[in-house]
C-alpha cells in the first residue's frame, strides 16, 4: 500500500489569528514494504507529517492518497475506520494511551474497534504480548501497575493487534534504556522483514537510520528539504550539520579515520561496513 | 477548542497592555458592573463608544472581539428571542396567541444584546491583554485582605498559578491521547449518547491519569527546591501601580459620572 503525498500543504487552526505553519507543499511517495526514516530538528512538521499518514489531519491543500484512499480537504471523517486500521501509529510516549484495567483488554481495545470479536481480539492480545516481548503474566495486570518501558510494549502490542499494513513510529525509543531500545528497533526491523509491514519512523538517531532505514526524507520549517537513501542523506555531511542534524557514529568516525589517511568508498554507515573497509586496510584477513 | 478566543493572551505593547493587571481586573469588574446601569439608547451608545475606545487603545485588531462572540451567539439570540416575544408593554407591533413582539420588547430585546456583546467584548479584551500569570498576580494581591479571614490567599494563588500554567499542558495532551485513542479506532462524537459518553472513557481515564503524575513530580520538584509554603516568601514579579492606572482609573470615573448623568 503506497502513501503518496501530491504537494501538501498544512496549516494549524487555518482561519484564526493563530494560524501556524504545519506543512508545506510536501510531494513523496512511501513505498509499500519501505522502511522509510523521516529526520529533522524539533519543531520541523514531522509530527505533522504523521498524522496525515492516517488522516488524522487533513491537508489543507493537496492531497494524501493512501492505498484506495484519497485524502483532501473535503474528505469526511465517516468513511476513515477502515483506513485507521491500515495504518497503525505509535505515538511518541505511547504509554500515556493505556486506560483499561486489565492489559489484555487495552490491547484488544484496538482490534475490538474494528469489529474483531471479543474472544479474538483477546486471543490476539496474548500473541502479541509475546510478541513485543513480554511475559504472558502480564495480560491480567493493571497496566498502570507495569514500569515505564513495559507500558511503552502494552501500547505497541496495542497497535500491532490491528494488524496494521503501515506501522508509523513516532520516536518509539524515547526515554527508554539502551538494552530497551536495542529490542524494540530489532523488533520492529523483524516485523519489516518477515511480515513485508511498510515502517515509518521518525526519529532523531541518526544510528538507526543508518542501521534500519531504507528510504530517508529530511524536513525542515515543514517543507521536506531532501529525500533519498541513507548513503545519499549522509554523504553529504556539512550539509547535514547545517540543518542541526547530525551523522551516525560509525560515519563520523570514518570521517576521522578520513583525515588520518585511511580511504572509504562508499562512506560505511554501519558498524559493518566500517569493519568489512577497515579490514584490508590494516592488513587483517576477512572473516567468515 | 481551538478556535476559542476567549482565555487567550496575544502580546502587544499598547496602553492596556502596560497597565498593571490589578488595574484591568478591577477596571473590567468595574465596567461590567455599570453596563448594567445604562437603561436608555443614549447610555448605550455611551458604553458602546467607550468600549470601542478601550478595544482601539489596546490595538488588537477588532475580528478578534468579534471571534470570542461567536460561541456565545446562539445563547444571546436565545436571550433576545425570548426578551423579544415575552415582554408585553407599549405599541403592539405583531401577535400570535400569547407571542407578541412589543416596543418594550423590542427595546428590552436590543439592551440585552447590547449588554451580551459589551460584557464579552471587555472581558475578551481583559484576556487578550493580559497575561495568565500576571492575572494570577492580581487575583492574588486583590484578595489579600481576605488573609485577615483566615483565607489561605497565598495557597489559592499558587493553585491558580498552577492550574493556568498547566492548561495547555492539558490540552495538547488531550489532544495527543484523542488522536492515539482515533488511530486505534474509537469514534468521538458520533453515535447515540450512550456510545459517545464510552467514547470518552478512553481519553478520561489517561488524563487523569497523567494529572496524577504530573501532580506528582511537580510536587517533588517543589520539595526539591525548597518550597515550604506559607506566606513569608519573596516575590520575584511585584506588580506596581503607575500613572498610566490612575488615568484609567480617572476614565471609568468619568464615564461612570456621565452615564448616571444620561441615564433616566
Amino acid at each position: 500500500m503506497d502513501i503518496t503525498f501530491d504537494h501538501v500543504s498544512f496549516t494549524y487552526q487555518a482561519g484564526t489569528p493563530f494560524a501556524g505553519d504545519g506543512l508545506k507543499d510536501v510531494s513523496t511517495t512511501i513505498r509499500d514494504g519501505s522502511y522509510t526514516a523521516i529526520i529533522g530538528h524539533t519543531g520541523s512538521g514531522k509530527s505533522t507529517l504523521l498524522q496525515h499518514l492516517n488522516a488524522l489531519l487533513k491537508p489543507t491543500a493537496g492531497t494524501v492518497t493512501i492505498g484506495d484512499f484519497k485524502i483532501t480537504n473535503e474528505t469526511s471523517n465517516k468513511h476513515l475506520k477502515p483506513l485507521r486500521q491500515k495504518v497503525g501509529m505509535v505515538f511518541q510516549f505511547a504509554e500515556s494511551q493505556l486506560f483499561e484495567q486489565t492489559v489484555a483488554k487495552d490491547i484488544a481495545f484496538g482490534p475490538q474497534n474494528f469489529g474483531v470479536p471479543e474472544a479474538d481480539a483477546l486471543a490476539l492480545a496474548a500473541e502479541m504480548v509475546t510478541q513485543v516481548g513480554l511475559p504472558k503474566g502480564v495480560l491480567d495486570q493493571s497496566p498502570f501497575d507495569l514500569s515505564g518501558g513495559q507500558m511503552r510494549r502494552v501500547a505497541i502490542a496495542g497497535v500491532l493487534a490491528m494488524q496494521p499494513e503501515v506501522l508509523v513510529l513516532d520516536e518509539p525509543t524515547a526515554g527508554l534504556d539502551p538494552a530497551g531500545r536495542q529490542e524494540m528497533m530489532t523488533m520492529f526491523k523483524r516485523l519489516h522483514d518477515e511480515h513485508g509491514l511498510t515502517i515509518v519512523l521518525v526519529t532523531h538517531q541518526m544510528d538507526d537510520v543508518a542501521d534500519y532505514a531504507d528510504h530517508v526524507l529530511v524536513m525542515e520549517h515543514g517543507a521536506l528539504v531532501r529525500q533519498g537513501s541513507p548513503r545519499e542523506i549522509f554523504a553529504d555531511p556539512d550539509w547535514l550539520v547545517q540543518k542541526q542534524l547530525g551523522l551516525p557514529k560509525t560515519t563520523r568516525f570514518a570521517q576521522r579515520l578520513r583525515q588520518k589517511g585511511f580511504t572509504f568508498s562508499p562512506m560505511p554507515l554501519t558498524v559493518a561496513e566500517l569493519a568489512d573497509q577497515l579490514l584490508p586496510q590494516i592488513g587483517g584477513q576477512p572473516h567468515g | 477548542m481551538d478556535k476559542l478566543i476567549l482565555g487567550r493572551y496575544i502580546p502587544g505593547d499598547s496602553f492596556v497592555h502596560r497597565l498593571d493587571p490589578r488595574t484591568k481586573l478591577m477596571a473590567s469588574f468595574y465596567y461590567i458592573a455599570i453596563i448594567f446601569l445604562a437603561n436608555n439608547w443614549q447610555s448605550y451608545l455611551l458604553m458602546f463608544a467607550a468600549t470601542m475606545g478601550m478595544i482601539l487603545l489596546s490595538r488588537v485588531r477588532i475580528g478578534f472581539f468579534l471571534r470570542g462572540v461567536r460561541p456565545m451567539i446562539w445563547l444571546i439570540l436565545f436571550t433576545v428571542a425570548l426578551q423579544i416575544f415575552f415582554t408585553k408593554g407599549g405599541a403592539v407591533y405583531w401577535s400570535f396567541g400569547w407571542l407578541a413582539i412589543t416596543q418594550y420588547g423590542l427595546t428590552n430585546g436590543a439592551f440585552i444584546f447590547m449588554r451580551f456583546v459589551l460584557i464579552i467584548f471587555v472581558s475578551t479584551l481583559l484576556t487578550l491583554t493580559t497575561q495568565p500569570l500576571s492575572l494570577a498576580d492580581a487575583v492574588e494581591s486583590l484578595l489579600k485582605p481576605l488573609r485577615k479571614v483566615k483565607v489561605p490567599v497565598t495557597e489559592l494563588a499558587l493553585v491558580l498559578q498552577i492550574a493556568l500554567r498547566f492548561v495547555p499542558t492539558l490540552m495538547d495532551q488531550t489532544t495527543k491521547i484523542m488522536n492515539a485513542q482515533r488511530a486505534r479506532g474509537v469514534d468521538f462524537g458520533t453515535g447515540n449518547l450512550f456510545q459517545q459518553m464510552k467514547a470518552v472513557v478512553p481519553l478520561l481515564i489517561p488524563l487523569f491519569v497523567d494529572s496524577f503524575t504530573i501532580a506528582e513530580d511537580l510536587a517533588t520538584a517543589m520539595d526539591a527546591r525548597g518550597y515550604q509554603g506559607g506566606d513569608n516568601r519573596t516575590k520575584f514579579r511585584i506588580l506596581q501601580y503607575h500613572a498610566k492606572d490612575l488615568y484609567a482609573a480617572l476614565g471609568m470615573g468619568v464615564l461612570t459620572v456621565v452615564l448616571v448623568f444620561l441615564r433616566q
